[in-house]
């Protein structure tokens, strides 16, 4: 029980300072959950990465629940999950009803305006750190920019576009 | 509603491949283009709320469109439909298909997909940069920004510069009006009325 209430404070803290989406929650994920509390070792925790990559869902909640089971099994999983979404929950849902009522004030509209270009830059940056080990071969980049130039040009669902490139990849492989 | 909520976000939490940031266009084809819940201006304000928030981006976006849509009900069932499938995903490979899921078909499906991932999160991003830059105030910002940003300055600190800026603007007009604040897209006034539903 204390294990599983460690757990869920450990995971609460990572989402609460988890500033800038699902890397950043991995970096504090890392310095927690292997640093400090050596739940589990590095090399494993590099497995749960690639891991994490590949199947659906955002990657911090992903390793969450991955690092949840390693140490205490179901409950432990079931309580990592929850931990780190939590603050969200709060926060948020909190914020949002504040802002909703708010966001009429000339100061708030100064701030937002502000605001669109600093998550532009910060969302490019994000892209270009995801592009450095994505994009490393001639196939990749092609595959690139020919779903980048559909996605633009037609409106097609993202999804298909995603299964589309993985084929191809697949294909590139075969050939 | 809350059950369409539901079924959404399980689609979105359920199909995407590659991280919160690619979950951006996801919801924006499901949310704004096809069920037409949010405008794209309020679907653009959120993605920039939820940025100002700690946490992960694909579940605070979750959140925020759910509460947006039907309040705390929808809040809660928009946040378990969007982490319930990786969930299971994750649990299902910790107990059974660890071992057999770094064959080579799959790496090199892997590879083509995060290729084509990258992609869509761009195309959405190049979309986001033409809305917003509209003016040069706007466009000198956002390189400012982003010149911090690939300095390695954390998002936090942009953030509050940020807003620290929009302040700056709204309290001294001659910075304001060079910076182009304020004006940026001057049709959102309309979107507080939340009942539409």
């Amino acid at each position: 029980m204390t294990l599983l209430l460690d757990i869920l404070w450990t995971f609460f803290k990572i989402g609460l300072f988890a500033y800038g989406g699902g890397y950043a929650a991995v970096a504090l994920i890392i310095s927690e959950v292997i640093n400090t509390r050596h739940w589990i070792t590095s090399t494993d925790f590099l497995q749960i990465l690639t891991l994490a990559e590949m199947t659906p869902g955002p990657i911090a909640i992903n390793t969450a629940t991955f690092v949840g089971y390693q140490v205490a099994g179901l409950p432990g999983s079931a309580v990592a999950t929850l931990g780190i979404i939590l603050p969200s929950l709060i926060l948020v849902t909190t914020a949002f009803h504040f802002y909703r009522k708010i966001e009429n004030l000339a100061q708030i509209k100064s701030i937002m305006s502000a605001m669109r270009p600093a998550v532009l830059a910060i969302l490019i940056s994000a892209v270009i750190s995801l592009a450095k080990p994505t994009l490393t071969s001639i196939i990749s980049v092609a595959i690139f920019s020919i779903v980048l130039l559909a996605s633009l040009r037609f409106k097609l669902n993202p999804l298909l576009l995603i299964l589309l490139a993985g084929s191809a990849g697949l294909l590139a492989n075969a050939l | 509603m809350l059950l369409e909520l539901f079924k959404v976000f399980l689609r979105i939490g359920g199909l995407t491949i590659g991280g919160g940031l690619a979950m951006l266009p996801l919801i924006q084809a499901e949310i704004v283009n096809r069920k037409k819940w949010l405008t794209e201006n309020e679907f653009f304000d959120m993605v920039c709320l939820t940025q100002s928030f700690p946490g992960v981006i694909a579940v605070n976006m979750a959140i925020m469109t759910g509460y947006r849509l039907a309040g705390i009900p929808g809040m809660l069932v928009s946040a378990i439909g969007v982490i319930i499938i990786p969930f299971l995903a994750i649990l299902l490979i910790a107990v059974y298909l660890f071992r057999y899921i770094q064959s080579p078909g799959i790496t090199s499906f892997m590879k083509g997909a995060m290729a084509g991932v990258l992609a869509v999160i761009t195309g959405v991003i190049l979309k986001l940069a033409l809305r917003i830059t509209r003016d040069t105030g706007s466009i000198l910002l956002a390189l400012i920004f982003l010149a911090l940003s690939l300095l390695g300055i954390k998002v936090i600190y942009i953030i509050i510069l940020a807003i620290a800026t929009g302040l700056l603007g709204y309290y001294v007009p001659f910075i304001g009006a060079r910076l182009g604040l304020e004006s940026v897209y001057p049709d959102i006034d309309t979107g507080s009325g939340g009942e539409e539903l």
